[in-house]
């Protein structure tokens, strides 16, 4: 456009040019600051009904100018009678940890196979994996339900990360094969030439050099599993071993009048690990997006 | 180091953990709901234990349900909506945020990104309060800056409601996935297809989009599943209401097999969700024409 019009209107060119950026600048600004305060205005209300003090007029459940600063949310949140956090928050950080680690594990082992070995249908297995993702979850739980009943694990957190690991398995196999094949044999070679066995030099020389990658998968695994909540609403009905979505859902659904401060105390202390994250790993958690999305290219 | 034989078996060894979890907990149940779809299996009383192969007679009373086929139009109506609005805001925002490098980029970024980590249960609490009804719902308020009087979201517009919510929720991770593919191409394209006169309108139509076009697919495949498989967001949102407004595939299925007790009903709607996943994988690699 800029071309045009300097052969048309050689004079003109240098402010039309500065105009035209301007005035784009200004829209490319005005749509990306728009989107990036509509995507944090939710967020408001958790904090100010969280730890504000409610004008008594006004319902819970409304945005409010707080009249002053309160911990009362969270002392109800940590009351073992009413919100009972401390023992959803064990249950969750217990379940998805374990969900987490036996991903990482099962997932280090088979992705640094496909890595290194070679036999025949490799490629068809890898493919066959990527595919597994396409079975809805929502579609596997009722009998998902009846193995987990079979299998005595009804009810029991082991149950829960059982089900929540296994769900990760082939996306984080996927992302920590590509970060395997990263690994230069060579070094590999030079500990087997010093006797060490596949395990040990798994152990001692690839995992070491492929930890960012191991790091990206459990951010995302963590990602991934920490707000799940249709496998614990199914799999546990004690009170005891719920976990913090389900407590929290419970409470929506058994007070006629929800004390929605409590609520967002609740929210705050259940949000924390994800926004630490976030802020902490927010590069592995886009790089391992990236790198399971551009897995099959 | 072992003989080449002996750690070919120790490799293969190393794959049997993930895969023995995969089998039992992923792959068997995804098959034993095509059994139990083929069944009158309940999951309490009688027809608990004593259940009996009925051949499609649970096809038959699925098709037959006016609830499924509006469950199956919810589903279809929450997917388009959410692939549309994402798309165009995400497409958008990755096409000004490639062209630019903006002060204060990185924050803004992780302003549009940030919803993405937010547990469902935790959307649908701050959704609740942005959805509510009369002057003092927040999206409401907002829309009164541009003089729109309030309205009743969930109970008039609950399909709008639950759609926002998921392009909020999921609006970044659109665009920092076409932001990934944009920059993956390559400048000098860019600018020859300026030399050979091509306005923004045509590089974008003719070279972007075809050159993003495996990220394009992805996406689309990842999101269609994704709003197959919902049942967190809006199960915690709407619980299907008012009514059966909201009711998606997903709640249909719950409600079939755990509120409801009718396994046979709920395995043949998940093998319906099966098949319906299935043929659109197989359509959108198709239509990109993407080697995979």
């Amino acid at each position: 456009m800029a071309v045009v019009s300097t052969q048309e209107k050689p004079s003109a060119r240098f402010e039309d040019y500065l105009f035209a950026k301007r005035a784009e600048r200004v829209i490319i600004y005005i749509f990306i600051i728009g989107l990036a305060l509509f995507n944090l205005v939710p967020f408001i209300w958790l904090f100010v009904s969280a730890f504000g003090v409610k004008p008594a007029e006004f319902s819970s459940l409304y945005l409010f100018t707080p009249t002053g600063l309160t911990l009362q949310h969270f002392a109800d949140a940590f009351d073992p009678k009413k919100g009972n956090v401390i023992r959803s928050m064990l249950n969750s950080v217990g379940t998805v940890g374990g969900a987490v680690l036996l991903a990482i594990v099962v997932c280090t082992l088979a992705g640094y196979a496909l890595s290194r070995a070679r036999f025949r249908g490799r490629r068809e297995l890898m493919y066959g994996i990527l595919i597994l993702q396409v079975i809805p979850i929502t579609a596997t739980v009722l009998p998902l339900y009846l193995v987990m009943r079979d299998l005595k694990l009804l009810n029991t957190l082991q149950g829960v990360s059982i089900g929540l690991g296994t769900v990760q398995i082939p996306f984080i196999l996927w992302v920590l094969k590509g970060f395997f094949d990263a690994v230069p044999m060579e070094l590999e070679e030079a500990a087997w030439l010093d006797g060490a066995s596949r395990l040990t030099a798994l152990r001692k020389v690839v995992l070491p050099m492929a930890l960012p990658g191991l790091g990206a998968a459990a951010v995302l695994a963590f990602n991934n599993s920490w707000g799940q909540f249709f496998l614990p609403l199914i799999m546990i009905s004690d009170p005891n071993k719920y976990l913090m979505p389900q407590a929290m859902f419970k409470a929506i659904l058994s007070y006629t009048d929800i004390d929605y401060g409590m609520m967002n105390a609740m929210s705050f202390v259940y949000i924390v690990p994800s926004l630490l994250f976030f802020f902490f790993a927010r590069k592995y958690l886009i790089r391992g997006v990236m790198a399971g999305a551009l897995a099959g290219s | 180091m072992a003989s080449n034989r002996v750690d070919k078996w120790i490799l293969l060894g190393f794959l049997v953990p993930a895969f023995v979890l995969l089998a039992a907990f992923y792959i068997f149940p995804a098959l034993w709901a095509i059994r139990i779809s083929f069944t009158d299996l309940a999951l309490t009383g009688a027809k608990a234990l004593n259940y009996s192969f009925v051949g499609f007679k649970e096809y038959q009373k699925l098709f037959s349900s006016p609830d499924f086929f509006n469950a199956l139009g919810n589903t279809i109506l929450y997917t388009v909506g959410t692939c549309v609005g994402q798309f165009t805001i995400g497409i958008i925002a990755a096409l000004l945020l490639s062209r630019k490098k903006l002060w204060g980029q990185t924050i803004l970024m992780s302003a549009i990104i940030l919803p993405l980590v937010v547990p469902s249960l935790i959307q649908a609490l701050l959704w609740q309060n942005m959805l509510a009804s009369g002057d003092f719902g927040t999206l409401n308020r907002m829309i009164g800056f541009l003089g729109i009087s309030p309205i009743q979201w969930v109970r008039d517009y609950p399909m709008i409601s639950v759609i926002l919510v998921n392009f909020w929720n999921n609006s970044g991770f659109a665009m920092i996935l076409f932001l990934a593919g944009l920059e993956n191409i390559p400048t000098e394209l860019l600018e020859s297809a300026q030399i050979d006169g091509a306005n923004g309108w045509q590089t974008l139509r003719y070279i972007k989009l075809p050159l993003i076009r495996f990220v394009l697919l992805l996406w689309l495949l990842l999101n269609t599943l994704g709003c197959l498989n919902t049942f967190d967001l809006v199960y915690a949102l709407t619980r299907g209401g008012p009514g059966t407004s909201t009711t998606i595939m997903g709640i249909f299925m719950y409600n079939e097999g755990f509120r409801y007790f009718e396994l046979g009903i709920g395995s043949a709607t998940a093998v319906v969700m099966l098949l319906i996943s299935f043929v659109i994988a197989i359509i959108y690699v198709r239509l990109m024409r993407v080697e995979l």
